[in-house]
């Protein structure tokens, strides 16, 4: 909670980073305990297995009975290190022909794991790449493991929103991509996510524009859809696509992260998104947990003020609590259905640790 | 001034490596130099992400920076100000 207000993270990317959850990327055991030793410095407490106690002749591992451990010390650095008090926690392609995590199962594992241990705290954003060039995969994925994908993610871990990384393929293409949506709605989720105006590797910048997203608004009135990374690049038409479809909500990574190291740009972007967009549509993220801790970027953002020469210059309205509070959580509990008096109330109730 | 010790630098950047490429991203060692300064290269989806600095200062920096030897850790591509490198200082402790 920052002052009273309920920090609800939207981009966790929480996973079991032991070298037991990463068991297909290492086989060396030099290799396994040092990122047992290093990810532990990146989390706390996640690297204390001995991996190659559970290690089997056929050089496959058994979860170990620690693994709960895991999830502890995953609590620990989102609830306990930073002041976070729920989190969308997923949100990576997850295909069945293996991309950006060699284990896709293990993977959902964690996170279900996860969530029953702490069901007040955590929502799964599920994730898909139709294209499967994402990570190179030799196997591209295709439409159809997508939508089973999609299924199993639904179904039988869970998930609470699904998001899509359109490289490759048009978000408006009603052959291609309106299958992966009205499966999605059909399995009774509502909230979509595109990844948008950041290039993931050598793909056109183009195909990175919002601009497919409109039609998918008018198409789907009925869903949500948050749109990621209003950035310099398409910037104005994110914003005049999120001003005028009611439906099409901004997730601001990495713009809060420039809160504290591009202060001024932060003041620029946020400065036009409460101008133009309004605060009611606009979501944070912490990105974690590769890029850090949260809390010294939140503590940048709690301080983020429009200085009095964008105020003056451009017309930009000062943030109010109000405005920090729906970007921190309001915004993104409103998208869930959750009330957020009655979640404070909730999470205030709950013995220390949960 | 103690000599770099590569083996566990290298050690030390396959596990970087590992970490970052559940983001599609990597790293790649650039060069050593005697003074201690290593320079590394962000590859993949890190090359274009506007996150680097975070990603140096939070996860690179804390995992390499006490190889024997290394002094100063630097990527090619990512720059910023001394202003911005201070505010990053620390991330992630």
């Amino acid at each position: 909670m920052i002052n009273d207000a309920l920090v609800f993270d939207s981009t966790l990317h929480l996973a079991d980073l032991s070298a037991e959850g990463l068991e297909n990327a290492i086989t060396d055991k030099a290799e396994m305990d040092a990122t047992v030793e290093l990810t532990n410095r990146l989390v706390g407490g996640i690297g204390n297995l001995d991996l190659v106690n559970y290690r089997s002749d056929d050089g496959t591992y058994t979860l170990p009975p620690e693994f709960g451990g895991t999830i502890d010390a995953m609590y620990s650095w989102a609830f306990e290190n930073a002041p976070m008090d729920m989190a969308l926690v997923g949100n990576a392609p997850v295909i069945p022909t293996g991309a950006i995590l060699r284990s896709p199962q293990k993977y959902l594992g964690f996170i279900r794991e996860f969530r029953k241990a702490h069901p007040e705290r955590l929502l799964f954003g599920g994730g898909t790449d139709p294209s499967g060039q994402l990570g190179g995969t030799p196997t591209p994925g295709t439409l159809k493991d997508s939508l089973e994908s999609i299924e199993l993610q639904i179904t039988e871990f869970g998930a609470d929103s699904i998001k899509f990384y359109p490289v490759g393929w048009r978000c408006d293409d009603e052959e291609f991509a309106y299958p992966l949506y009205e499966k999605t709605r059909s399995l009774g989720v509502k909230v979509i996510q595109f990844h948008k105006n950041l290039p993931t590797l050598r793909e056109n910048v183009e195909s990175q524009g919002p601009h497919d997203l409109q039609q998918v608004s008018r198409d789907f009135p009925d869903m949500t859809i948050l749109l990621h990374h209003p950035l310099q690049l398409y910037f104005f038409e994110t914003v005049s696509i999120a001003q005028r479809n009611p439906n099409i909500y901004l997730v601001c990574t990495p713009l809060i992260q420039y809160s504290l190291y591009r202060p001024r740009l932060a003041q620029e972007l946020f400065g036009h998104l409460l101008h133009e967009v309004g605060s009611e549509k606009l979501i944070w993220g912490s990105e974690g947990v590769l890029v850090g801790n949260p809390t010294k970027i939140l503590d940048a953002f709690e301080k983020l003020e429009i200085p009095q020469d964008l105020r003056e210059g451009y017309g930009f309205p000062q943030f109010t609590e109000q405005d920090k509070a729906n970007i921190l959580g309001a915004t993104l509990a409103t998208v869930f259905g959750i009330d957020v008096e009655a979640k404070k109330k909730e999470l205030a109730g709950l013995p220390a640790g949960r | 001034m103690p000599v770099v010790d590569k083996a566990e630098l290298e050690r030390r950047m396959t596990v970087v490596q590992n970490l970052l490429n559940w983001h599609l991203g990597s790293i790649e060692l650039a060069s050593v130099s005697a003074d201690g300064t290593v320079k590394v290269r962000f590859t993949g989806a890190c090359a274009g992400c506007p996150l680097k600095p975070v990603t140096l200062s939070a996860t690179v920096r804390r995992l390499l920076s006490d190889v024997e030897g290394v002094t100063r850790i630097e990527a090619i591509g990512v720059n910023i100000s001394p202003e911005a490198e201070l505010s990053l200082a620390g991330l992630g402790d």
